[in-house]
């Protein structure tokens, strides 16, 4: 069994690989149960998606409908003008996330990189307002959007993101700016490149990563806003996904079965920019290479 | 090209100073080293010159121009950093092409002028290559060539070669020296290896702690250095440095003593009583073996501790009394530690220097 002079192998539970196994074990015994958490909702909405109306609340529920009404998904589509909420949705979702990603990182590069004074001050303020839930500053925000004129419309969605996208966006770019070697913006200065170029040609293709997921991010909370849509849009043609699905619930009655069906509908198009999303982060990751 | 004029440039961060009121000329076309250890400040002065760091005080005059107050990029300067600091992203060429591409000159004179560079550093095939995909001599030839192509009126490097392995290093110093005579570039260089400070720089500026201590060629500073500091910089090994009693000695000179080790000392030394003896271990022998100096004023007897073969020479570190000596002998002498040996020591190789400001000392005129 084993060769003549080696060392006798060691008892079976302490081997590498063993240890390996059992790490393996463990590891993906949490990932599971967690993930149980995010999944088990998910597939209680596909399931309650295909059932008809008098099996939905039924006792004791089923997780696979015996008759599965597959023609839900057409009716939620039919019920409501989906495909035009779809589209605002991603009107609003997709302009505010390039909005967001663009001025975030403009503002994180010039408090990371920088020097002018007052820029302690400034970042604390800055970072101060991440304190701030949206429900605070709702008021005030309506009052202002209503004294502009931009009530019944899609600007208070969208420009603010266009002026510093919000400050936990900010601050995360920032720190992902300080990992940065200030070698190579001193080399883009040296070189001759403007504050400007340098951050647009050489700060900005390092920092894919960063600005993918504060893009992804950015793109999946405001796909998912109900709030801010419900305040400020007023015809119904203008209604974002959340704000149209929820046009299932009637005053006495909410068709749950189609309300379902047209969330899972609703999911696809996040799913998707997720995806191709984080093909382009680990792509990201993989092109920053060696710095020096 | 041009000329360059530091004038009492100083810098601090915070508590610590980094640069105190330097003052140095360079000659148009020159090459100049500034020698000093880590924290000496040679790397700040750098960057007050580029432009990424502003001075506290003092002026920066380039080509009869003040830069100080200006940008980086109207300096007309260019930069090689240690760690090459290349666009990751880029290509090579992207790279090379990059601060020409940031001066609104046109592609077709770019994609010249990249092929003319790239074929100066032997860089061709890798043009279409990123950074990462590059060896560490290629990556540095990269950011030569990107300092190089714009043909800016002052070249400052930083420590371009300490990343590279001991034998790249050599044969690129070499490279570099040939680089520098061919463009005839101003050039600041910035090192803390004195190897590099002796066969690069046309004059040697030595630094420490912020201060310059002495401008002068590498036989200068290696020869005469102006106090301790630059005396115990420059040469491997470093120069034996010991203290010394002076008293008055039989026969009337002046002698002075650490020890057994007596050395004649002339009379100018006086009125001091103390004072401290340099002698480079090249000046140094071994009584009896090869390579024996002719005349030898003063020998010791002393203790072999340790021997280091170099090669072709062996480094042989001795003790007499209190003074630890370091000498050369030829590699075919084969000293053995605690071998009894004397030392004896060549006269053309002491200098003396003040103990309390670690001053060279000279005859007074």
């Amino acid at each position: 069994m084993t060769a003549p002079g080696a060392l006798a192998p060691p008892p079976r539970r302490h081997t590498v690989a063993a240890t390996r196994r059992a790490r393996l074990v463990v590891v993906y015994g949490v990932a599971l149960a967690g993930s149980a958490f995010a999944v088990v909702p998910l597939l209680w909405m596909l399931s309650t998606a295909l059932k008809a109306d008098d099996v939905v609340f039924s006792v004791p529920p089923q997780l696979v409908p015996g008759d599965p009404a597959w023609s839900n998904f057409r009716a939620a589509t039919e019920l409501i003008p989906f495909w035009r909420f779809a589209r605002n949705s991603a009107l609003v979702a997709g302009l505010g996330a390039l909005g967001t990603v663009l001025s975030a990182s403009l503002v994180a590069y010039a408090l990371a990189r920088l020097r002018f004074p007052g820029r302690g001050a400034v970042l604390g303020l800055v970072l101060a307002t991440i304190m701030l839930p949206q429900q605070v500053l709702l008021v005030s925000q309506f009052l202002i959007f209503k004294e502009l004129g931009w009530y019944g419309t899609y600007l208070p969605l969208i420009v603010p993101s266009f002026l510093g996208g919000g400050a936990f966006n900010i601050f995360l770019l920032r720190q992902f700016f300080l990992t940065l070697p200030p070698e190579l913006d001193q080399a883009a200065l040296v070189d001759g490149a403007s504050h400007l170029r340098t951050f647009w040609r050489v700060i900005l293709p390092q920092s894919v990563p960063a600005l993918m997921a504060v893009g992804l991010l950015d793109f999946t909370s405001k796909w998912n806003d109900f709030l801010g849509p419900l305040i400020y849009l007023r015809r119904t043609q203008d209604y974002t996904l959340p704000l149209g699905l929820a046009g299932f619930q009637d005053l006495y009655a909410t068709s749950w079965n189609y309300l379902m069906a047209g969330t899972v509908l609703a999911l696809v198009p996040c799913v998707v920019v997720f995806l191709v999303g984080q093909r382009l982060l680990a792509r990201g990751f993989a092109g920053r290479g060696a710095i020096a | 090209m041009a000329d360059v004029s530091l004038r009492g440039l100083s810098k601090r961060y915070g508590a610590t100073v980094a640069v105190d009121g330097l003052s140095l000329e360079v000659a148009d076309g020159e090459l100049v080293v500034l020698l000093g250890a880590s924290g000496s400040g040679k790397s700040t002065v750098l960057k007050l010159v580029a432009g990424i760091e502003a001075p506290d005080a003092g002026e920066v005059w380039v080509g009869g121009r003040r830069v100080d107050t200006l940008l980086p990029r109207y300096r007309d300067v260019a930069m090689v950093f240690q760690s090459y600091a290349l666009y990751p992203q880029m290509t090579v060429a992207a790279n090379l092409g990059f601060p020409l591409a940031s001066t609104g000159v046109s592609r077709a004179d770019i994609r010249r002028r990249v092929a003319e560079v790239a074929a100066l550093l032997e860089l061709d095939g890798l043009l279409g290559r990123r950074p990462a995909q590059l060896s560490g001599g290629q990556q540095q030839r990269v950011a030569l060539g990107r300092a190089i192509i714009r043909h800016p009126k002052l070249f400052l490097m930083d420590e371009p070669l300490s990343n590279l392995d001991a034998r790249l290093r050599a044969k690129t110093r070499v490279e570099l020296r040939a680089l520098h005579e061919r463009l005839g570039a101003t050039t600041l260089y910035v090192t803390h290896d004195q190897v590099e400070a002796l066969t690069m720089g046309q004059r040697v500026a030595v630094l420490h702690h912020g201060v310059l201590h002495q401008v002068g060629s590498p036989e200068d500073v290696y020869d005469e250095p102006a106090d301790l500091v630059v005396a115990e910089l420059l040469g491997s090994p470093a120069m034996n440095v010991v203290a010394l009693d002076v008293a008055p000695g039989d026969g009337g000179g002046l002698v002075g003593r650490s020890g057994d080790l007596a050395v004649d000392l002339p009379a100018w030394v006086a009125p001091r009583t103390a004072v401290v003896l340099g002698v480079r271990p090249e000046y140094l022998s071994l009584a009896g073996g090869a390579g024996g100096a002719g005349r030898a004023v003063a020998a010791v007897g002393a203790v072999v501790e340790r021997v280091e073969l170099l090669g072709s020479e062996r480094v042989v570190h001795a003790r007499a009394g209190p003074a630890a000596l370091a000498l050369r002998v030829p590699a075919a002498t084969r000293p053995r530690p605690g071998d009894a040996v004397t030392v004896t020591v060549d006269p053309a190789g002491i200098r003396l220097f003040d103990p309390a400001t670690g001053k060279a000392l000279a005859p007074p005129p």
